[in-house]
């Protein structure tokens, strides 16, 4: 009997050892109807990026969750981080930059960069957002009150009020050169600070300070081709820092904002000054923003003419950049002239 | 004699199985060896055809022609392309918006195997 037990004994650690060989190494399990968590990091971390990347595209906050449901915070963190830092250094649009940092925000990850896009999308939502980066485009809307009720006591054939308001801007420059800083390079380069001079109330005591301006669009235009970049992508540097590579020989006009009208400033790459060695002039431009002084001087004639009764609400608005409308409350009184026609 | 050598050899096959039983019992349940890989060819289906999504759409953004191949190349896939060609139309088919269907019908056009019936959303896709 002992026999028997000895050699089953024996069969059950062959059977095991071979056993083991099997399930381990020959047939391990395999996995199906797996899902984002379940995947092996490298494929993990690419399923993130992707729906981020999908994120900053369709901005579908409800999908995106539910596309990284279950996985590690940490992980997310790293990665959406990760996208936000490529996104911005690519130059993706402005609307990408902000879905991504909207979902940064969401996910907890805090950056220079991501402050400065999740705080833009805030100050949008705010009626007093920043009026230093604004460019007023009046536009007029006139609202009717029907119909004409004639109270002159005359013949007027056919009163009918025509309200044709005519507005008219007095533009003024807005960006202004502070001081330009020349250093010697081997590569030339221009970089801009855009910054604005505001007054803010401390202890109820107001005093005025400069701040640099982010997420605005510095152009640069030359004989054949242009370049854009966007301030605040180097917050170490200022939040209204941008700078561009440039060609030496080239003349270059600077715009802020967009590429049209009068640039800026025009310049050129010109070789450094014999006493400060070989090399080619970079040059570091402070501009300030002065849109809240010059729309504050902004004047704005309407011209209305009309026969009969004119009764009407008029509601003036301005519409601001990048977004947002502010209400000129103005009250405007009609003088309605009649002509009697015999 | 006989009976004694019966009863050693169903001891053996006995113990035998007994150790396999044992072995699969600790090598695929209780201690199973981790996949050597995990990647996206083992998701579900409707994870899958998400993975193609979001691929679409990260090409879309980073035009990267090469990474939308390695990532489609991972659903193990012959040809690689199929399971974008089969969403693409799958969905086209079903009638959903130019919007979700636009980002596959641009890679696979990239990719060189649109079909007929994409090309509707290509024209669309180029339209200014």
């Amino acid at each position: 009997m002992k026999d028997v037990w000895g050699v089953a004994v024996v069969g059950m650690l062959l059977g095991l050892v071979v056993g083991l060989i099997v399930t381990w190494f020959v047939a391990p399990p395999e996995l199906y109807n797996t899902y984002p968590p379940m995947l092996d990091s490298e494929y993990r971390q690419d399923w993130i990026r992707m729906a981020t990347w999908a994120h900053g595209l369709d901005g579908d906050r409800e999908r995106t969750e539910m596309r990284l449901y279950g996985l590690a915070p940490e992980e997310l963190r790293t990665v959406i981080a990760d996208v936000f830092e490529q996104a911005s250094t690519t130059g993706a649009p402005v609307e990408v930059l902000e879905q991504l940092a909207d979902l940064a925000v969401a996910f907890g990850v805090s950056s220079p960069l991501v402050a400065i896009y999740g705080d833009g999308q805030g100050t949008d939502a705010e009626p007093d957002a920043d009026p230093a980066s604004d460019q007023p485009t009046p536009t007029a809307t006139a609202t009717l009150a029907p119909p004409p009720t004639p109270t002159v006591r005359v013949t007027v054939p056919a009163a009918t009020p025509s309200l044709t308001p005519t507005p008219t801007i007095t533009e003024t420059p807005a960006i202004h050169v502070v001081s330009q800083t020349l250093t010697c390079e081997a590569i030339p380069s221009i970089a801009v600070s855009l910054e604005v001079s505001r007054t803010v109330e401390e202890r109820g005591r107001e005093r005025s300070e400069i701040a640099g301006l982010p997420m605005r669009e510095v152009w640069l235009l030359w004989d054949g081709g242009a370049d854009r970049a966007i301030t605040g992508f180097r917050p170490d540097l200022g939040l209204g820092y941008a700078d561009f590579e440039v060609t030496h020989g080239l003349f270059y006009n600077l715009y802020v904002d967009s590429p049209y009208g009068s640039p800026v400033l025009t310049l050129q790459a010109e070789p450094c000054p014999a006493e400060d060695g070989e090399g080619w002039v970079s040059r570091y431009l402070v501009l300030r923003d002065e849109s809240a002084e010059v729309a504050a001087r902004l004047s704005l004639t309407t011209t209305i003419s009309g026969t009969g009764v004119l009764s009407g609400t008029f509601l003036l608005t301005t519409t601001t950049f990048p977004s947002g409308t502010i209400p000129l409350t103005e009250t405007l009184t009609l003088t309605p002239t009649v002509t009697p026609t015999p | 004699m006989m009976g004694r050598i019966m009863k050693r050899l169903l001891g053996f096959f006995g113990g035998i199985a007994a150790g396999v039983a044992l072995a699969m019992l600790i090598g695929w349940v209780l201690f199973p060896m981790q996949p050597r890989s995990v990647g996206p060819d083992t998701m579900r289906s409707d994870y899958q055809s998400e993975y193609v999504r979001l691929a679409a759409a990260a090409y879309r953004v980073d035009h990267d022609l090469d990474l939308a191949s390695e990532r489609l190349r991972r659903l193990e896939a012959t040809p690689s392309t199929d399971p974008l060609v089969d969403l693409t139309e799958r969905w086209i088919d079903a009638g959903r918006p130019s919007m979700m269907v636009g980002p596959l019908v641009e890679l696979a056009q990239a990719l060189e195997v649109d079909t007929p019936v994409m090309a509707p959303y290509l024209v669309a896709e180029s339209a200014p």
